[in-house]
């Protein structure tokens, strides 16, 4: 399914919104995958994800901005209730006149972000310190802005695709 | 037993899910979480896939893969624990009658716990594929670190093989996993 506007159905929209981690998957230029765990926030069409500079996700979206972003829910009492969300779009990784050229929606973005995560937030603005210089939370100088810009997506339910109905009001 | 192999161990065999990831010949990438079995041992995993499933049809384009197992913690990032390898994968039909079906049934089985009415073995194997990932990298973390390689990882035997060290960066020692670089 291709989403025109942010109006995805309303199974799509819970799953972006509620969604706690999300996995992605992305690919270096001779096609070698890797997926790991992220934690991202939606906003209209895109989700926003902060990485650290060192890691081999920015480095293979350097080479190849195609990725794979997979959102699910899991049930530990019936293993087959699980729902998922795997979009697929363009990731582009925001440099600093990206950022200031972007500014309204970056500091949205960083609200939404201290808004789902305020645990996480809390944790790096007492302890962050403590961690290892590229895994602190502070943009540029240890992370990047990632936006993954939704251009297909298809939903599965307990493991099998669903075609949704139209989108949610 | 070291703590990082004992918690890789303990994720790779406990936890029900793997977050599966393929390309096809375009390079978009496609995730998909899936059931799976961690042969310790060998250091091979194993997954059952519709024969035409998407991941099957990149599998039969590009065999390398990259799959991760994790454990999510909402409250502090310090205690998210994961694995991610990367290896080939090799499909093998459910009705090639090479692949011993029974043993892959008990395996799967005895880790999810479904009867034989609720297996995958309801469905017709010739619709099934299994497909067996050789690993060749692995990469463990706790936290914000990546930790050091599992005793069980296929690069502390072999040559040619690779890990990600403590401080993060592969290094391909000759059959050795070591630490080199900064993360």
């Amino acid at each position: 399914m291709h989403p025109e506007d942010h109006n995805f159905p309303a199974e799509v929209n819970w799953l972006l919104e509620e969604g706690y981690f999300g996995y992605l998957g992305t690919s270096d230029s001779r096609g070698n995958p890797q997926v790991t765990p992220v934690i991202f926030v939606r906003e209209s069409n895109s989700v926003f994800l902060t990485i650290s500079k060192v890691s081999k996700k920015v480095t293979n979206i350097r080479q190849n901005e195609r990725v794979a972003f997979l959102v699910d829910i899991r049930d530990p009492g019936d293993l087959a209730n699980n729902r998922a969300l795997l979009t697929e779009g363009r990731a582009k990784i925001y440099g600093i006149l990206d950022v200031l050229s972007n500014l309204g929606r970056a500091l949205r973005v960083r609200a939404l972000l201290l808004k789902k995560y305020p645990k996480y937030a809390a944790f790096y603005a007492t302890k962050g310190s403590l961690l290892p210089k590229p895994w602190r939370a502070t943009l540029f100088i240890s992370r990047l802005l990632v936006e993954v810009k939704i251009c297909r997506f298809s939903y599965m339910r307990e493991a099998k695709p669903v075609a949704l109905g139209r989108p949610a009001e | 037993m070291s703590q990082a192999s004992a918690f890789a161990k303990r994720v790779l065999t406990e936890e029900a899910f793997a977050y599966f990831c393929t390309t096809d010949m375009q390079n978009n990438p496609h995730v998909v979480p899936v059931f799976f079995l961690f042969d310790l041992t060998r250091c091979h995993a194993y997954f059952l896939f519709s024969r035409d499933s998407k991941k099957v049809r990149n599998l039969r384009l590009r065999p390398r893969i990259s799959f991760t197992v994790d454990v999510r913690d909402h409250v502090n990032p310090l205690e998210n624990k994961g694995v991610m390898m990367q290896g080939q994968a090799k499909i093998e039909p459910l009705d090639d009658p090479d692949v011993d079906r029974e043993y892959i049934k008990h395996l799967f089985e005895e880790k999810y716990g479904w009867s034989s009415s609720q297996s995958f073995f309801r469905h017709d194997h010739a619709e099934r594929v299994l497909v067996d990932v050789t690993v060749r990298k692995i990469s463990c973390w706790q936290g914000p670190t990546f930790v050091s390689c599992p005793s069980f990882c296929v690069a502390s035997r072999e040559p040619g093989y690779a890990c990600v060290s403590s401080r993060g960066r592969v290094d391909y020692a000759q059959g050795r996993c070591s630490s080199t670089g900064s993360p």
